[in-house]
């Protein structure tokens, strides 16, 4: 049977049963855009819940280890961390250089406020957002630069960057120009600002304050990295550093290990609404197989192949998978360009979904596979009608 | 006469039956009809005559090659159907026989041309022009010019009929069988049915065969069988 004859038959098929027909698609589109929104959840979930593990514990492949400063002053400590983190980016990683200390803020004086000082690229270790402003340059600007968190900037009423505010150091006090507002993921009252080294002008703390050395790096490049790090400190002159000891801090992998079982529930789910879709489709195939037969013994006793017939049978419903697929490929396409990013808020924990191609690809085999196995047995009973029958309707 | 490779010899007339045997399927395998031999040639009619349940129906059936004898031979133009897969079968129904149901058998949702033009989309390829020439010249052989656009339900019985009349001849096939082309109408539409289907495939060249339980109409053919206690009983009469 030639390809426009069957679709031709199709389309006559269609015209004939519209409402029959239009239920049927509809009932498709549904299964498709159910698979796909099933899809975008576990996206969402997924990257939701691994985007929180990065910003509190480190994005995945982070290792942290106590670094004891030892004979190294300041000057030393942090021109090494400058040349292990040029080391570290050359491998696509990160170097991070923490010390946590409590600040003085004379303007609330008795609350706490931790700083967190550090070196390298503090948003290349952890994912934490800026709601607004940029994170300070290394260096350092005419007073030292700051990125505070949502609950240090509630605390000193500020709400946009440029603005200023006083800290206590043992050099008298300091004016820090804000930078930025994060969103580290932290809750209650731990206010928290984020200085870079440099900025904080105070080198004495990295050779007295304890401090936590990050490296973040490809999985490969982990040991390798950790090796150089405690032979170069070695060489540099600080003798504790070949027993440092790296432990992993992120937590991305057995959160993807939990999401494995909601991505089971969500297949299951998916693929349940496939088979829903696909019982309806062969459902209303078969029906319309028992309706039909007078008129498909007809035409094979006017000269219909039992090729011929199956492919009038089947024709219809391919027509209508191929114009499912095209119309969820639309929906689908605008929903995870325009729709769900509207809905997602603006926390910048996660930029969106991507466009679930995969899901969509399913969606759209989908389509056409549950047409054509929907009526692939409508069709076959079809082939298999007695043509003497015609002469007993 | 070319038979297909087959040593049988045959008349090469539209249609031969030869010691047709047809029983029932299933359990009882009745004996509907036995050794049934004729032959109908050229343009000739017949009037299969029988009562109800002696078997015509199957007899039909197997004349238009919707199911295979248990038994014996048939020739379609001389050439053995016995061998012929169900492809070749349904090729040879669509361009060698026309049929015209009892019930009229239109198809609801197609409209009296696409009815007309059903037999064309099967078989030999037609061009859209053919089609629309050979409908049109059905079409107006039956007398339903301008009736091309209407539903089947929107007409009556005597057209509903002369519809198939005009779908049974629009491949112009050697043999027309009917069924009970009658049964659904009144005597005077009946008549009048009748004649136009006798006139359409005199015009056409083509053999007609009637299965009727009417023998007045079973008579008018030119040859009347008679299908009684599974036997065929030929009554030759003059041609049409």
């Amino acid at each position: 049977m030639k390809f426009r004859h069957m679709l031709v038959h199709g389309l006559n098929d269609l015209r004939a049963n519209k409402l029959r027909h239009f239920l049927v698609g509809v009932s498709m589109l549904l299964g498709v855009l159910a698979i796909a929104a099933v899809s975008s959840a576990d996206q969402l979930v997924t990257k939701y819940l691994i985007a929180e593990q990065e910003q509190l514990h480190g994005r995945a492949q982070t290792f942290a280890s106590v670094l004891n400063p030892g004979t190294l002053d300041g000057e030393d400590l942090a021109d090494s961390l400058e040349h292990l983190n040029t080391v570290a980016e050359s491998v696509g990683g990160n170097v991070l250089y923490t010390i946590s200390s409590p600040i003085t803020v004379p303007s609330v004086r008795g609350q706490n406020i931790e700083r967190v000082a550090y070196t390298g690229d503090f948003a290349a270790s952890y994912r934490v957002p800026l709601s607004t402003g940029i994170w300070p340059r290394e260096s350092g600007g005419f007073a030292p630069e700051a990125v505070l968190n949502e609950q240090a900037a509630a605390l000193l009423g500020i709400d946009e960057v440029a603005q200023t505010f006083a800290i206590d150091t043992p050099h008298g006090t300091k004016t820090a120009i804000v930078t930025g507002i994060a969103q580290d993921g932290l809750v209650g009252e731990e206010a928290r600002i984020y200085q870079p080294q440099g900025s904080v002008d105070d080198a004495g703390l990295l050779s007295s304050e304890p401090t936590t050395m990050l490296l973040t790096a490809p999985g490969d490049k982990q040991i390798a990295l950790q090796q150089f790090a405690a032979d170069f400190l070695t060489q540099r002159g600080n003798p504790s550093a070949g027993s440092m000891e790296f432990m992993r801090q992120d937590t991305v992998d057995s959160t993807k290990n939990s999401v494995a079982v909601t991505k089971a529930a969500f297949l299951t789910a998916g693929i349940l609404t496939l088979v829903v879709a696909a019982v309806g489709v062969l459902n209303v195939g078969l029906a319309t197989v028992g309706e039909r037969s007078e008129e498909l013994v007809i035409r094979r006793a006017l000269g219909a192949t039992k090729v011929q017939i199956f492919g009038l049978v089947m024709g219809s419903s391919l027509i209508i998978g191929v114009v499912v697929a095209a119309i969820s490929a639309v929906i689908v396409s605008v929903s995870a360009v325009f729709v769900v990013p509207r809905f997602m808020g603006t926390t910048g924990l996660v930029g969106g979904i991507d466009l679930p191609f995969g899901a969509l690809w399913f969606g759209l085999a989908a389509a056409l596979i549950t047409s054509f196995l929907g009526a692939l047995s409508p069709a076959i009973k079809a082939t298999k009608l007695d043509v003497a029958q015609a002469l007993r309707s | 006469m070319s038979d297909q490779g087959s040593t049988i010899s045959s008349t090469g007339a539209p249609l031969e039956l030869r010691k047709i045997d047809i029983r029932l399927t299933g359990e009882s395998q009745k004996l509907l009809v036995r050794e049934a031999s004729g032959v109908v040639s050229e343009g000739e009619s017949v009037g299969i005559l029988g009562k109800s349940g002696s078997g015509k129906t199957s007899l039909l059936s197997v004349l238009g090659l919707m199911s295979k004898p248990t038994g014996g031979e048939l020739l379609l133009s001389g050439i053995p159907t016995s061998g012929l897969s169900d492809a070749e079968l349904a090729r040879r129904r669509n361009e060698d026989i026309g049929f015209v149901f009892q019930n009229y058998s239109l198809i609801g949702h197609l409209n009296v041309f696409e009815n007309v033009a059903l037999p064309c989309s099967y078989g030999k390829p037609m061009s859209k022009k053919q089609t629309i020439a050979a409908v049109t010249e059905q079409l107006h052989a039956v007398g339903l010019d301008g009736f091309e656009k209407r539903r089947p339900k929107s007409l009556s019985g005597g057209e509903q009929q002369r519809v198939a009349i005009a779908r049974a001849l629009v491949r112009s096939p050697r043999l027309v069988l009917a069924d009970e082309p009658t049964g659904a109408l009144d005597t005077a539409t009946g008549l009048q049915i009748l004649e136009h289907l006798a006139s359409a495939t005199s015009r056409a060249g083509a053999c007609l065969v009637v299965v009727t339980h009417d023998q007045e109409i079973a008579r008018a053919m030119d040859q009347t069988w008679v299908l009684r206690d599974a036997e065929l009983h030929h009554e030759v009469k003059g041609r049409r």
